[in-house]
């Protein structure tokens, strides 16, 4: 069976093809003012991944503050970054940002507005861990919205009793079966680190081209099934073409929800990567107000409990937990345990040195 | 070299095209198969040539079965109807295509395409490209690529159908030394009576997938054995004949004396236009009278029509014909034939 | 005998009248709605063609600044990592990508070519009235996006095809496995995506093809091969380059095959500018640069490929 290969979730492939068929609905969404001029209620616009809120939520602001909420959707961070610049700073009013490795370039785009965080008094909700981000000190440009981990789907019973070791990658010998890496460059990178037992944002050359190497070497492995997305890798191991996939966490929930039993989300023993994604408001945003107003409404408890409710990933507004269900906050796939939390290491920008990491992995691509 | 065409049989889904045709073409002798569009000679020529096959007969080259054999396989050559030339070479590359594809030595190709341009007086043309040819120099192009690769057999496939009046002939008279100086067998089909008697041997005369009759041209036009043949070669005069007493026969322009008497009880009688005679002389009986309903004028003769019957003849006579002349003429006995079909 | 042999018109002056269409006219008028008709088309290609060419061009030359975007300082880094000096020091990377571009490109291009002559011969020689059927089924495809019928492939050469287990029977498979991602895979996306750009032009001169030449040159002792290449190729040549061009290009630029049916395994050089465009992590002047190599190449091959048509090009 394979799922349907347009359904990106949060995280979908950094496949590229996919902004082709987006550039009509950003045409759309440049058109989008001179329509809502027209129409007596403000409006918001939101450029999002798709299926990442629950639609419900947008209805209850629109209720609320007696506006018109619209979702124009990117399918890749890379290509929501390059649409603020081309002009989506001066048409979205909400931006998501694709984790932290993001920011860093969003805030040095210019694209992004500082945020008053008088506007936001629900921001006091947020977790001790994500008050002060290094991404973002003190999210002077960005609230944190939903949080996972980049782990891996696999089959239940070829999971070694002594717990998953990314050696069933790298380590020809060790290998469990067919496996689907992720095509994702900072992750796969991160994995190679977390591997040879280096930061999981390294851009040291010497562990660039260790990473070089090993990712060459596990691409050439038999067993090996190809870079894909998230929704990609985890469409092949439930069809049963690949036996594990580096996925991403929420990918893996929907699975694990409707095949119990038969999959299992592990953090590797070596670590794995950590992400935060965000909201922020656009820099020329035309309507700030309401913004603002949308920013606080995310960080109310309720709506956050709904919110992740819904996307199955993890909240960081600590005052919402009491009102998640219980099976979500139980589940190691959403809220990974003390012991594995301190596997995980936060992905983040590099800046200027980002493109160390892209040529690196041109190098793993071209051989 | 001698052909044989033995009981070929050739359909088209339920068209009939050729319906068991026997020929013995002599070696060195220049053949036309003349008939209608449709009579089946073009199958014929096709056949010959390798280009189709037939349902059921056999074709011989000296005495050598080559039905089966293909069309690249038989020392035939073709020249076609349209020509046929490849517009992407120029004319000395279409003359020697064939000694190439049997990857004759580049040596002996160049003196044989320029003998062979020679031939055909293409002289000085040779690097030109077959577009800025004109009709008649691709037909001579046509020529010479076959005839360079000597074939025991040319074939012709109307060759001059696109040509006009003053350059066909020409072209006729032209084709007919070329064979008397290169001999070899030449088959030619034409639906132009005038070119199969100026350039063959011999007239093969086709009809719905039949040979009617065959001979020397004079043969064909003089001793027509069928109204068809007779009509298509030249023009006649038709006269149905019932047989009378005494070898005469009956017709509507009264008792006649034909040259033979009638076999059976109706028949037609032929005459051609030039035969009927005018003025008429005394020692004719066949004597026939009427009134010049057309007469027209062709320079070296006039062209008579005669009522009530329609009887046409020309004359060369001294004093021209008006209409509503009334006039005697005469049907000598020994051109007045007797046809049965 | 003489025969008059056609002469080229005389120049004429642009005022002189001559007839066009039943109407007075003059060599100038003519060319004036001449140039109005064609306006558009030019200003189309000089608007979205040449001129983002030429940005392209300049931006190849200017620097990536240090959040990634475009700063126009003049500079010839983007080519000096074109030809392999990068962050690592020199590496063959870009070459492999270009090589494998351009093989998967021509193999594509070289066996559409191959199919496409039987098939057009095939359907040209279909009577009139199922000739459209066979048309239309052979553009059916293209009614579906292409990603989708690249996703079909994943079905068709899944474990549990029918495909894949007929390929496991005779042994060109493990049993049980998927023949994806492979490079079979990969050409077989290309291949059928691509193929019916090739056989619409060699049909439509199939159909107008001179079976003359072809019995011409049967008479004159060709064998199959060589009618093919006297009479049929020399005929279809312009639809043959029209349709390599229609071909190959594209399939210079596509990544979306080969990520898919091959598993993103490599890079092309479609991904490599795609990915160097990116804001952030990528180097836009350098992919600008890249973009342009990839221009000029497609164009270089193109030209090879013509002349090595040489002068068939004349003719027609």
């Amino acid at each position: 069976m394979l799922t349907d290969p347009f359904k990106s979730t949060r995280r979908p492939s950094l496949m590229p093809w996919r902004n082709i068929a987006l550039i009509a609905t950003a045409l759309a969404s440049f058109a989008a003012p001179s329509i809502a001029k027209a129409e007596e209620k403000p409006v918001l616009t939101i450029f999002n991944w798709s299926e990442y809120i629950d639609p419900e939520v947008y209805r209850q602001f629109e209720k609320e503050f007696n506006c018109i909420v619209k979702e124009t959707n990117f399918e890749t961070p890379e290509e929501a970054l390059n649409k603020m610049v081309a002009g989506g700073s001066r048409t979205f009013d909400i931006c998501a940002v694709g984790g932290g490795f993001k920011m860093q370039a969003g805030i040095a785009m210019d694209v992004l507005k500082k945020l008053d965080h008088s506007k936001i008094p629900n921001i006091k909700n947020l977790g001790p861990l994500f008050q002060n981000p290094a991404y973002d000190p003190g999210n002077s440009y960005s609230i944190p919205y939903q949080w996972g981990t980049t782990g891996v789907l696999i089959r239940k019973e070829l999971l070694p009793a002594e717990g998953f070791s990314m050696s069933a990658f790298f380590d020809e010998k060790k290998q469990l079966g067919r496996f689907v890496l992720i095509d994702s460059t900072i992750e796969m990178i991160g994995y190679a680190h977390l591997y040879h037992g280096k930061s999981v944002n390294s851009v040291e050359l010497p562990d660039l081209k260790k990473a070089i190497d090993l990712l060459t070497v596990a691409k050439g492995s038999k067993n090996f099934m190809g870079f894909d997305g998230g929704v990609g890798g985890r469409s092949k191991v439930v069809a049963g073409t690949a036996d594990y996939a580096i996925v991403y966490n929420g990918d893996a929930n929907r699975v694990l929800n409707e095949n119990p039993g038969k999959f299992a989300y592990v953090i590797p023993k070596e670590g794995a990567p950590l992400w935060i994604d965000q909201l922020c408001i656009a820099k020329d945003a035309p309507n700030p107000e309401l913004a603002y107003a949308f920013l606080n409404y995310v960080l109310d408890p309720k709506i956050g409990a709904q919110i992740s409710a819904w996307t199955k990933y993890a909240t960081p507004n600590q005052a919402a937990k009491p009102f998640l269900p219980a099976e979500d906050l139980a589940s190691l796939a959403i809220y990974p345990d003390e012991e594995t939390e301190k596997r995980l290491q936060l992905l983040e920008g590099v800046g200027e040195k980002e493109t160390l990491r892209t040529e690196a992995w041109t190098a793993i691509k071209a051989d | 070299m001698s052909i044989n065409v033995i009981a070929v049989h050739k359909t088209y889904g339920t068209t009939l095209a050729l319906s068991n045709v026997d020929l013995i073409v002599k070696p060195g002798e220049f053949i036309t198969l003349l008939g209608p569009s449709g009579c089946g000679k073009t199958t014929l020529l096709r056949i010959i040539a390798g280009l189709e096959r037939p349902d059921s007969g056999y074709i011989h080259l000296d005495g050598k079965d080559i039905t089966h054999d293909k069309a690249n396989q038989r020392p035939i050559n073709t020249v076609f109807q349209s020509y046929a030339l490849f517009p992407h070479l120029n004319i000395r590359d279409n003359i020697a295509f064939g000694l190439r594809s049997r990857r004759v030595p580049e040596a002996e190709i160049g003196p044989r395409v320029d003998q062979a341009v020679s031939l055909v007086r293409l002289d000085g043309m040779t690097d030109r490209r077959t577009h800025q040819l004109s009709g008649g120099q691709q037909q001579r192009v046509a020529l010479a690529r076959a005839l360079i690769n000597e074939p025991k057999v040319l074939l012709l496939d109307e060759p001059m159908s696109a040509l006009d009046a003053n350059l066909r002939v020409a072209l006729q008279i032209e084709l007919r030394a070329l064979h008397r100086r290169l001999g070899g067998t030449f088959i030619l089909v034409t639906h132009d009576q005038d070119e199969a008697l100026t350039v063959s041997d011999r007239v093969i005369v086709m009809n719905k997938g039949r040979i009617i009759q065959q001979g020397t041209p004079s043969e064909v036009y003089q001793r027509p054995t069928s109204r068809f043949v007779a009509s298509f070669l030249g023009h006649a005069n038709f006269i149905d004949a019932k047989r009378g007493s005494s070898g005469m026969a009956e017709t509507a322009y009264g008792p006649l004396r034909p040259q033979e008497p009638l076999s059976e009880e109706n028949a037609t009688l032929c005459i051609r236009p030039e035969e009927v005679l005018y003025p008429i002389p005394q020692t004719c009986t066949n004597r026939v009278s009427g009134t010049v309903r057309e007469a027209i004028y062709r320079g070296d003769h006039q062209e008579i029509w005669l009522d009530p019957q329609g009887l046409r003849f020309t004359t060369s006579g001294c004093t021209p014909l008006k209409i509503g002349d009334h006039i005697e003429v005469g049907l000598p006995t020994d051109n007045l034939r007797v046809l049965y079909a | 005998m003489p025969e008059p042999t056609p002469t080229p018109l005389p120049a004429s002056c642009p005022d002189t009248p001559l007839v066009w269409r039943g109407g007075l006219s003059t060599p100038r008028k003519l060319r004036r709605i001449g140039s109005l008709l064609g306006a558009p088309a030019f200003m189309w290609l000089g608007l979205f063609f040449i001129l983002p060419g030429l940005l392209l061009l300049a931006i190849a030359f200017a620097t990536r600044s240090p959040t990634g975007g475009i700063e126009w300082t003049f500079t010839l880094d983007n080519f000096r990592r074109l030809v392999g000096y990068g962050s690592f020091g020199w590496s063959p990377a870009n070459g492999q990508i270009i090589l494998r571009s351009v093989t998967i490109a021509a193999a594509t291009t070289v066996i559409c070519m191959i199919l496409a002559y039987p098939l057009a011969f095939f359907i040209a020689c279909r009577p009139a009235s199922s000739r459209m059927l066979w048309l239309i089924v052979l553009t059916v495809p293209f009614w579906t996006n292409l990603i989708v019928r690249t996703y079909a492939w994943l079905i068709m050469l899944g474990p549990e095809s029918p495909i894949t287990r007929l390929a496991a029977m005779v042994g060109l498979a493990e049993p049980g496995a998927a023949l994806y991602p492979s490079t079979t895979a990969t050409m077989l996306g290309m291949i059928t995506a691509f193929l019916p750009f090739m056989v619409m032009p060699i049909y439509s001169s199939v159909e107008k093809i001179n079976w003359n030449l072809l019995e011409a040159a049967q008479d004159l002792y060709c064998s199959r091969w060589g009618t093919f290449r006297h009479a049929i190729l020399p005929q279809t040549y312009s639809a043959l380059f029209v349709g390599v061009i229609l071909t190959f290009i594209p399939a210079m630029g596509t990544f979306l095959i080969s990520d898919i049916l091959g598993g993103a395994r490599f890079m092309l050089i479609g991904n490599l500018i795609q990915t160097q465009f990116t804001f952030g992590s990528g180097n836009p002047p350098y992919a600008a640069a890249l973009a342009f190599v990839l221009i000029l190449l497609t164009l270089i091959i193109i030209a090879l490929f013509s002349r090595l048509g040489g002068k068939r090009e004349e003719l027609v």
